[in-house]
C-alpha cells in the first residue's frame, strides 16, 4: 500500500513538473508575442509623429491632411488590440503607401526628399516589426494547440493571438 | 580605356616586366630548392651509411647536424623569398589588370583581412588560424567594398587536445577557402544578423538541425523566416528579431536565394556595424607558378571571375539601391 502510494506520489511529481514547464513555456511565448506587439506600437507612434511633422513642415492645409491628422490622433489614443485601431492604422498605411508611390503629390520643398526617406524607413521598420509579431504569435498559437502546452492553455483559459493581416 | 588598340602594347609591356621579375628570381629559387634537396640527400645518406657502419661516429654527427642546419636555413630563406617574389610578380601582373577594370580599384597582394574582421562577421565559429591575402579595394556604384582571398582553419575536437604552437595545432586543410567580400550596407542597423547555410535540415529534419545550430551560435537567437524555400536553405541568427526582419525583407530573401543559385557555391552573409560580410566558398586565389612562363590569360581569367563575383554580390543584394534609405 505504502509502495503504491509512493509510486503515485512520484507520478504526481513528474506530472507537476511537466505541467510547470509547459506552463512556463506558454507564458514565455505569450510574453514574447506581447513584447513584439509593443515594438510595433513604438514604431506606430513614430509614424504618427512623422506624419504630423510632415503636415506641419509642408504646410498642408487641405481637408485630406486635417482628416489624416485626426485619424492619427484617434489611433494613438486607442489600445493596441482594438480592431478600431487596426482599421485606422491601415488607413494611414494606405496613405503612406500612396505617398511613396506618387511622391509628386507633395509640394516641392527642401525637406521633401528627407521626408520621403523617413517615411520609407518607418514603413520598412513597421513591416519588419509586424512580421516579428506574426512569427511570435504563430509560435504562441502553435504551442497553444499542441501537447502538453495545450492543457496549461486550457486551464489558464488563454486565447490565441490574432495575426496581423495587411489589407 | 578609350582606344582598345592602346591596350595591347601596354599589356604586353607589363606582362613582360612581370616575366622579367619572375625570371630574375626563379633561378635563385631553383638553386635554393636544389640545396634543400641536396642537404636532405646528405642527411639520409649519412643515416644509411652510419647504420651500415661505413662512417666514423664523429663524421656522421657532423654531417647530420650540418645537413639539418643547411636544410632548415635554406628552407626558411626559401619560404620568405618565395613569398616576396610571389607578391612582386602579382603586383606587376595583377594590379594593372585590376586597374583596367576600374581606375580607382586598388590591389594589394600582401595585405589581407585581419582575424578581427572575421570575429566581427561571426560567420566562422572557433577560428584557429586564418590565411588571407590578395586584398582588392574599391567602389562599385555607391558601395565601398573590400575583398580578399581567405582560408579559415577552425578548431576541431582533435586540435583542442594537441598542445602545439601555443596550444594551437594547425590543420592541414582549411575548412573554408574562398572569397570574403565586405561592403557597405544600404541600411542602418545596430545589432548583428548572420545567415548561414543549413546542411542538416535536408537530412535530419528541422528540429534536429536547429538544435545542432544552436550549439555553434550560442549567443544569438534563431530566427524563423516565413519564406519556406529560404528557411530550408539557410539558418538565420540575430541579436534582434525585428532588425533581422528589417534587413531580410521578402525581397531580400528572394535576392539571396537567387544569388546562391547564380553562384552555385556556398554563401554566408553577416550584417554587422553597417556592413555586409559575404563569404563565397571554393574560389581560387591569384597564386602564380614561379617556375613556369607566366600565362596572362589564366590570371586575367581569375581576376575577371573575382570581379564578376563582387559585382553579382553587390548588385544581387541590391546594395546600390539606396535612394530612400541611406546615402
Amino acid at each position: 500500500m505504502l509502495v503504491a502510494l509512493s509510486y503515485l506520489f512520484g507520478l504526481f511529481i513528474v506530472c507537476a513538473l511537466i505541467f510547470a514547464s509547459a506552463h512556463n513555456r506558454l507564458i514565455r511565448l505569450q510574453h514574447q508575442a506581447e513584447q513584439s506587439l509593443s515594438t510595433v506600437e513604438v514604431v506606430l507612434s513614430e509614424r504618427h509623429h512623422l506624419l504630423r511633422q510632415l503636415m506641419q513642415a509642408l504646410e498642408l492645409q487641405n481637408q485630406q491632411a486635417a482628416q489624416l491628422l485626426e485619424t492619427a490622433e484617434r489611433a494613438k489614443a486607442l489600445p493596441m488590440r482594438s480592431s478600431e485601431k487596426q482599421r485606422l492604422e491601415l488607413e494611414l498605411s494606405s496613405y503612406t503607401r500612396d505617398l511613396m508611390e506618387r511622391p509628386e503629390q507633395l509640394p516641392a520643398s527642401p525637406g521633401h526628399l528627407h521626408f520621403q526617406r523617413s517615411i520609407r524607413e518607418v514603413e520598412s521598420q513597421l513591416s519588419a516589426s509586424w512580421r516579428a509579431y506574426n512569427a511570435a504569435a504563430i509560435a504562441y498559437n502553435r504551442a497553444l494547440h499542441s501537447f502538453p502546452t495545450n492543457i496549461a492553455g486550457q486551464l489558464l483559459k488563454l486565447d490565441p493571438a490574432p495575426l496581423y493581416q495587411n489589407q | 580605356m578609350s582606344n582598345p588598340l592602346d591596350i595591347v602594347p601596354e599589356e604586353t609591356r607589363w606582362v613582360a616586366a612581370a616575366e622579367q621579375t619572375r625570371k630574375q628570381h626563379s633561378g635563385k629559387l631553383l638553386r635554393m630548392q636544389i640545396i634543400l634537396f641536396a642537404s636532405f640527400a646528405v642527411f639520409f645518406g649519412t643515416i644509411i651509411a652510419t647504420v651500415n657502419a661505413l662512417l666514423p661516429t664523429a663524421a656522421a654527427v657532423t654531417l647530420v647536424v650540418g645537413s639539418l642546419t643547411a636544410a632548415f636555413g635554406t628552407g626558411m630563406i626559401y619560404y620568405y623569398e618565395q613569398k616576396d617574389v610571389q607578391a612582386a610578380v602579382k603586383q606587376q601582373l595583377i594590379a594593372p589588370l585590376v586597374r583596367r577594370i576600374n581606375q580607382n580599384f586598388e590591389y594589394l597582394p600582401k595585405k589581407g583581412l585581419k582575424q578581427a574582421d572575421l570575429h566581427h562577421s561571426a560567420l566562422f565559429p572557433n577560428i584557429n588560424n586564418i590565411h588571407s591575402g590578395d586584398l582588392l579595394r574599391g567602389r562599385h556604384g555607391k558601395t565601398d567594398f573590400v575583398c580578399s582571398h581567405l582560408e579559415v582553419f577552425q578548431m576541431g575536437p582533435k586540435t583542442r587536445k594537441a598542445p602545439f604552437r601555443n596550444g594551437k595545432f594547425e590543420q592541414s586543410k582549411p575548412s573554408f577557402s574562398g572569397l570574403m567580400i565586405i561592403a557597405d550596407s544600404n541600411k542602418h542597423f545596430k545589432g548583428r544578423t548572420i545567415i548561414v547555410p543549413d546542411h542538416f535540415e535536408k537530412y535530419f529534419g528541422r528540429w534536429f538541425s536547429k538544435q545542432i545550430a544552436k550549439l555553434s551560435y550560442t549567443r544569438l537567437q534563431n530566427v524563423e523566416m516565413e519564406d519556406p524555400d529560404f528557411e530550408r536553405a539557410f539558418e538565420v541568427y540575430t541579436t534582434d528579431q525585428v532588425e533581422a526582419r528589417y534587413l531580410l525583407t521578402p525581397d531580400m530573401m528572394e535576392r539571396i536565394l537567387r544569388l546562391q543559385h547564380q553562384l552555385k557555391r556556398e554563401i554566408r552573409i553577416a550584417f554587422y556595424r553597417d556592413r555586409v560580410y559575404v563569404s563565397i566558398d571554393d574560389v581560387q586565389n591569384f597564386r602564380v607558378n614561379l617556375h613556369r612562363r607566366l600565362r596572362v590569360e589564366e590570371v586575367s581569367g581569375r581576376v575577371e571571375e573575382q570581379w564578376a563575383l563582387i559585382r553579382s554580390v553587390i548588385d544581387g543584394l541590391g546594395l546600390n539601391e539606396r535612394l530612400w534609405t541611406k546615402d
